[in-house]
């Protein structure tokens, strides 16, 4: 048995952090503070999980998508326009109108425009061979720009866009209700599992990760394999910027992102670029921010020092364990 | 190899661009504006079209228009001698450098006939007493097509002058600095493209058909960049302004510091995305000497700012030691750093009582009053604002030409000497010398010092900024350690191969970088930029620290590339205010995408064909063997 699993440590650190809990807290309060603790875990998890399998695919092509940052926050913000401009001309006809497909429409924009940016990325380190991090960053500054002018068109401010009415339901039994995407980002961790372990498609994007000459040589695309990986990548993207803004939110601003691509990498690398083992690094990081503000709304610790914990946990995460995580060998390397 | 007999062959595309650019110029001038006469608040302009012919957007011209026949005549003029030009580029005549001249000089005339005509319209006004704001066609000024005209005659020339086979070469040397000048040509016309998507023609109502239309469009476009641009040029009129160009400035310094410290970081390998989170510790600890350590400020001063470089450094030393211990990328590493550091500073000036486990701790270094901001600093740690230092007050002041005389002169001694260091040095000197000579010689001039120039926050910094560009241009390529950092930059085996210990370059170079990204907290504290010589939480150092990005590629990572960039970007950032001011849908954030959209371009190599970066084939009988295949350079600029 692996003992540096990252699987176990994530599991011993969860307990230990409940132990802490338990100690710190009566017990009635305990389970209590689970029963906030669990759903919040996986709020926060599902954007992480979102983003890091979206990293998954692009990485394991051998292309680095440190663009995931800033092509969640075009996510975001094509779901939010997208549906608070669908929207309005029905709200005007009936303020009271029920437009349950709405938000798909804006789901769907999230993820042609995340699939869209992430060409961009993918068209700049694939076909003009860029540094792969210089053309994540150009995009990560570009989602710092470009909302700014698309709200100011819209919406006349440059911080936030106008509250969508029709935002994504929560779907459930009793009082265990969750978006829609919550689901679904945990339904496709089988998929991605199974699409990168046991199909044809799967095996031809790692292998052009790891040997794109050797890839090459027995007729697979490259190229085309790669552009395929980064664009799917920026789907994924995309959904998690939906969730932040038509999901979790009923809005987008500018801020809203809050670093999570870069968490997100850091929990694929944590993961070893395993889609399991990414989940469960996600739920860490899901479950460590969850249990901050927690620790925060009781004054236990100030919310300036709450914030900054999943930024410390990921340097440490980063630091402890990416020695023995192994990275697809072509990664960040243009080809030919 | 000697290659005198063979003489270099122009390529036949580069003459057939420059004609057609010169061929399409000439046919623009029907279509693209000559000048502009008058521009309301808005943006509409009255604008002046080639055949004398006058497009209102305004509504709000005088009846008497100024005569504008001599202009056309010369437009007339100019366009046949573009036609030549186009003629003669195409026919690689040794002609094409004449008419290029010829081409700015009608252009330059052009223009003057332009202000002439209006200010004849204005100088029997101004005799009569009638205010300057209240003149006629008071925001006169040229329009896009004599500027494509300029370009078209420098273009020219430079074709011309290409002919050569030795400037041919040293052209062709130096192509890779191509790369940002079409990296910034592209983003302009993206971001025109977004510009004429997101606003329409500022007053098409008055003139809704399709022509005017189209030439609103171009207008809006020249209107947009040449606002973006325009506010940082000094002002003649009534007297003399400088507070654009002080503006720029001021907003360019943090971004020198940046942009040295990331091109810093990119020579030795590294990309160092924390610059924000460096200036915030630079910040806390200059503020920490500068509130609570008493002195003289010859003590202070230094002190503080030296204080702001460690703690930049130290900030900076973290992920370079995380890289050298774990091999954890210091990309991901800056970036949590960065949030670290924005949580840290508000942990300590946000509020001054915090809970821990229910205990109430104080915490005493948040100064009274609703704003997140620090105590103010002491007398001794403040760097004193320009114009302070100047002696100069709010007003007219009567200045001497001396000082900005001697600094071109030390500037143009340098660039256009020969030898070593000693002997350029000397006669920079001396150009300096004869500036400040000539200084004494000319007369005062009256310089206007507004409320917004003092305002402004450009302040001592700015020159520490110089001396850290010195810094970094003596380190890196006139010392050993220099060399070494840069050698782990270009190729970390072969450095460690040749004894350079990589994990202590790293932390050092990811020290040094961070410390000049950290010293630009010294403009925003130690020179009091923040409006109050005290640290605030709304310090903008994600817009300087990620500015800084831009910066470095765009100078292409050497100092003075660094320090034009920063002051290009500081002349948009100004203009950004007013283009905001004009245009309701443009946001002045359209700067930020430019920024972007460089560092992409930039990142792409400007989508040239990469035949176009490969050093030029040997002469046919001198070819050794067949050429192989080139490995790739797959690091930008590094």
């Amino acid at each position: 048995m692996n003992f540096r699993s990252p699987w176990l440590i994530a599991g011993a650190v969860f307990i230990v952090l409940l132990i802490a809990l338990a100690i710190v807290a009566p017990s009635s309060a305990v389970v209590a503070a689970l029963a906030v603790l669990i759903p919040t875990t996986l709020r926060f998890t599902t954007p992480l999980l979102f983003a890091a399998l979206g990293g998954l695919f692009s990485e394991r092509s051998g292309i680095v998508n440190i663009a995931l940052e800033g092509i969640m926050l075009f996510g975001a913000l094509a779901a939010a326009v997208v549906a608070q401009q669908v929207e309005a001309p029905f709200l005007k006809v009936n303020p009271n109108a029920a437009l349950p497909w709405v938000p798909w429409v804006g789901v769907l924009a999230a993820m042609l425009v995340g699939g869209f940016v992430a060409w961009i990325h993918a068209l700049a380190s694939i076909k003009y061979r860029a540094d792969q991090v210089i053309s994540g960053t150009a995009i990560n500054l570009l989602a710092t720009g470009v909302p700014a002018v698309i709200l100011q068109y819209f919406y006349n401010n440059t911080s936030d866009s106008a509250s969508v009415i029709n935002v994504l339901p929560l779907w459930g039994i009793g009082s265990v209700q969750f978006s829609p995407l919550v689901y679904a980002a945990f339904l496709i961790v089988p998929i991605v599992s199974y699409v990168l372990y046991r199909t044809p498609f799967g095996l031809r994007l790692r292998s052009v990760g790891e040997a794109p000459q050797a890839a090459a040589s027995v007729g697979v695309n490259v190229m085309r394999m790669r552009y395929t990986a980064v664009i799917i990548s920026g789907v994924l993207a995309g959904l998690a910027g939906a969730y932040l803004s038509i999901g979790n939110l009923d809005k987008f601003n500018r801020g809203m992102s809050a670093n999570q691509g870069f968490i997100a990498l850091a929990a694929l690398i944590f993961g070893k670029w395993l889609p399991w083992n990414t989940m469960f690094a996600c739920l860490l990081f899901g479950f460590f921010k969850a249990l901050a503000i927690r620790l925060g709304g009781d004054d236990i610790l100030p919310s300036a020092v709450v914030d900054v914990l999943p930024f410390i946990l990921t340097i440490l995460v980063l630091a402890g364990f990416i020695g023995r995580s192994r990275a697809p060998k072509a990664i960040g390397r243009p080809y030919p | 190899m000697t290659t005198a007999n063979t003489r270099a062959k122009p390529n036949d595309r580069y003459g057939l661009v420059v004609a057609g650019f010169a061929i399409l110029t000439a046919l623009a001038s029907f279509l693209v504006p000559l000048g502009t006469l008058s521009r309301s608040f808005g943006g509409e302009g009255a604008l002046l079209i080639h055949p004398g012919r006058i497009l209102d957007f305004t509504g709000r011209l005088p009846t008497t228009l100024p005569d504008f026949s001599s202009v056309t005549l010369v437009a007339w003029v100019l366009i046949l001698a573009l036609l030549t030009m186009a003629g003669l580029a195409f026919t690689r005549s040794k002609w094409t450098l004449v008419a290029g001249v010829l081409v700015i000089v009608l252009t330059i005339i052009d223009l003057a006939l332009f202000v002439r005509a209006i200010d004849l319209i204005q100088a029997p006004l101004l005799a009569a007493g009638t205010a300057y704001r209240r003149l006629p066609f008071r925001n006169l000024g040229p329009n896009l097509w004599l500027f494509l005209s300029i370009f078209a005659g420098i273009a020219a020339i430079v074709y011309s002058l290409a002919q050569n086979e030795a400037r041919a070469r040293a052209f062709a040397a130096a192509r890779g600095g191509l790369v940002p000048v079409i990296a910034m040509l592209l983003s302009i016309v993206v971001g025109g493209v977004v510009i004429l998507i997101l606003q329409g023609v500022p007053g098409n109502d008055l003139h809704p058909d399709a022509l005017s239309s189209l030439i609103g469009k171009i207008d809006l476009l020249w209107f947009s960049y040449s606002s973006l641009l325009g506010p940082a040029l000094p002002k003649f009129r009534p007297s003399l302004d400088l507070s654009g160009i002080w503006q720029s400035l001021s907003l360019a310094t943090p971004l020198i510091f940046s942009g040295l410290g990331l091109a810093f970081g990119f020579r030795t390998g590294l990309f160092n995305i924390g610059a924000p989170g460096q200036i915030v510790f630079g910040a806390l600890f200059a503020t920490a000497v500068g509130v609570y350590v008493p002195g003289p400020w010859i003590v202070i001063g230094p002190l503080a700012v030296v204080a702001a470089a460690v703690g930049g450094g130290f900030w900076g030393a973290i992920p370079g030691w995380l890289k050298a211990r774990f091999g954890s990328s210091e990309v991901i590493n800056t970036i949590m750093l960065n949030s670290i550091a924005a949580g840290v500073l508000v942990f300590l000036i946000g509020a001054n009582d915090y809970k821990f486990f229910g205990q109430t701790i104080h915490f005493p270094f948040k100064a009274e009053g609703g704003e997140a901001k620090s105590a103010l600093l002491g007398e001794g740690a403040r760097l004193q604002n320009m114009v302070e230092l100047f002696g100069l007050r709010t007003g007219q002041n009567q200045i001497t030409l001396m000082l900005p005389l001697a600094l071109i002169g030390l500037a143009l001694g340098w660039v256009f000497s020969r030898g070593d260091f000693r002997r350029r040095g000397l006669t920079a000197g001396a150009a300096g010398i004869i500036g400040v000579v000539l200084g004494l010689i000319l007369p005062k001039i009256t310089l206007n010092i507004s409320g917004s120039m003092t305002n402004s926050g450009l302040n001592v910094s700015f020159l520490v900024s110089l001396l850290a560009a010195v810094f970094v241009g003596v380190f890196l390529w006139r010392t050993a350690y220099g060399f070494d950092m840069r050698a782990v930059g270009l190729a970390p085996k072969a450095a460690e191969y040749g004894g350079v210990n990589i994990g202590r370059n790293t932390i050092m170079a990811m020290a040094i970088s961070g410390a000049l990204c950290g010293l630009g907290a010294t403009h925003y504290v130690l020179g009091g930029a923040l409006t109050e010589y005290r640290l605030k939480q709304s310090m903008p150092a994600d817009i300087a620290g990620f500015g800084g990005i831009t910066v470095a590629l765009l100078g292409q990572n050497t100092p003075v590339g660094v320090i034009v960039s920063s002051i290009l970007f500081g002349v948009l950032g100004t203009g950004g205010l007013n283009l905001d001011q004009a245009l309701d849908k443009v946001s002045r954030e359209i700067v930020t995408v430019l920024q972007a959209l460089i560092v992409l371009f930039i990142a792409t190599r400007g989508f040239l064909p990469s035949s176009f970066f490969k050093p030029a084939p040997p002469p046919k009988e001198l070819e050794p063997d067949k050429p192989k295949l080139e490995k790739p350079v797959d690091k930008v600029n590094a």
